[in-house]
């Protein structure tokens, strides 16, 4: 084959720097090559861009198990565990009815006692018996089961630090819906048979008769029976943007009903003024 | 056990946390070059890759992938990162005064391990510039070192199709960068390159 039959252009010639050329290509751009130092220069300023490229290659670092480790850290701490049990069978589903039952039964009677709380004209701080904080807002009660499952039942409104458990899941039933935390802070209150939650970290998952979602640190989702849900940015609540509120409640902590709604109509107005 | 891109996306689709990890430490490696040819820190580009896979695995029930699953994967690299580099440019902007701050950043780059020459800091950016596809083939046969045809395969593409981006980049970077590459062949006999 004689370089004639082979036109030398620059896909060619990329092509050759690539080493994804035949062989009967390979010997026309040497020829080509050959014929003058222009070609050859035109070759050698490809080479170089085509060289230097692969040099900014990054080279020895970035331990993908040692980053998963990471990770895996990550997923615990900020993630409520969704599992989903993929039977294939109907016996697998009986005989898991059947072991779930014997389940319930021996967790029923081993169940701990229900701690309670009831606040009427003050505001109450208290930490619950795993190492959860709460603050409970007038007129509220709280009852605390510390078993398998840390289970809260509330009426009113009240702010929860949950300390992060990942192997004992923290609910709170509240009117008609159930809330699944891991290790986050939020706000719920239970206005009537309606409910709203503010989540301040982490992320919390929400559930009720046929809906369910999650939400995420600075969303909030006020729930009313039998309504579609909607979860909304929230307007001012974010505590962390207002160091000077956070001081204020950590010096005061019982009076943090007060502080909040003292500070977050304000903030709100000028949110809304903008 | 070597398991296909669908098969991991579609375990991955599962919510199922083992099939997560074989996804992460499949990509983990490749997505991490794919960010530090972008920013060249090697702290940043680890932070934006695990943000990446952390917005993955909090999206990872509904994952819907219409490209390669790898062309999808640098996407979600190259947004990361540029957003970065919006935020740091922005943030410059605010220190650019200060004597201070420019002398500990010019510290900085000298202790990066790589010092990068005029042309090779001039190709990175001019690589960023290329479009999408174009540079995401050319980036997966230089930094990658993967075959045209393994290319190929990896992006659904035929040969052809990898065969002219690439020639598209080289063009294209040879347009931006020509004040910057040799004038005479007899300097070009010195440089190593040339054999």
């Amino acid at each position: 084959m004689t370089k004639q039959n082979i036109h030398i252009n620059d896909d060619l010639l990329i092509r050759y720097l690539a080493n994804e050329i035949t062989e009967a290509e390979s010997n026309a751009v040497n020829n080509w090559l050959a014929e003058s130092d222009a070609n050859q220069k035109i070759l050698a300023h490809y080479r170089i861009l085509f060289e230097e490229s692969a040099a900014l290659k990054p080279e020895g670092f970035g331990d993908a198990d040692k980053a998963w480790k990471e990770f895996d850290l990550w997923i615990n701490e900020h993630e409520v565990e969704i599992t989903t049990y993929p039977f294939k069978k109907w016996i697998g589903i009986a005989a898991s009815i059947i072991v779930i039952l014997f389940a319930g039964t021996w967790f029923y009677l081993r169940q701990p006692p229900a701690v309670n709380f009831y606040t009427n004209d003050q505001p109450l701080i208290d930490s619950l018996s795993d190492g959860s904080l709460i603050s409970l807002n007038n007129h509220s009660s709280l009852s605390f089961k510390n078993g398998k499952v840390r289970e809260v039942t509330l009426t009113g409104e009240a702010f929860f630090a949950v300390k992060h458990d990942a192997s004992h899941p923290f609910r709170i039933k509240v009117n008609d819906i159930m809330i699944n935390v891991l290790g986050t802070s939020f706000n719920v209150k239970s206005i009537g048979n309606q409910t709203e939650i503010m989540v301040r970290s982490g992320i919390v998952g929400v559930s009720g008769k046929n809906q369910s979602l999650r939400l995420q640190a600075g969303e909030q989702l006020l729930t009313s029976p039998g309504k579609t849900w909607h979860k909304q940015a929230q307007n001012g609540f974010d505590i962390n943007k207002y160091p000077g509120l956070l001081r204020a409640i950590l010096k005061n902590p019982e009076k943090w009903p007060q502080l909040l709604n003292d500070y977050i109509p304000k903030q709100g107005a000028h949110e809304r003024r903008k | 056990m070597e398991q296909t891109e669908a098969e991991i996306f579609f375990l991955v689709s599962t919510g199922n946390k083992a099939a997560f990890e074989r996804f992460f430490k499949t990509y983990y490696q490749s997505l991490l070059r794919y960010a530090y040819v972008m920013l060249r820190d090697k702290e940043v580009s680890e932070e934006m890759v695990q943000q990446v896979f952390y917005k993955l695995w909090e999206k990872r029930m509904n994952l819907k992938i219409h490209t390669s699953g790898k062309a999808f994967l640098y996407r979600a690299v190259q947004n990361e990162c540029l957003n970065y580099l919006k935020h740091e440019k922005h943030k410059f902007a605010h220190q650019k005064h200060s004597l201070i701050m420019q002398d500990h950043m010019y510290r900085e780059k000298a202790s990066d391990h790589l010092i990068l020459t005029e042309l090779q800091t001039r190709l990175q950016k001019a690589m960023n510039e290329l479009p999408e596809q174009c540079r995401n083939i050319f980036y997966m046969n230089r930094i990658e070192e993967l075959k045209y045809r393994e290319i190929a395969d990896e992006l659904g593409l035929s040969v052809k199709t990898v065969e002219a981006q690439i020639s598209k980049a080289l063009k294209i970077l040879r347009k931006k960068l020509v004040d910057y590459l040799p004038i005479l062949l007899s300097l070009l006999f010195h440089q190593r390159w040339f054999k």
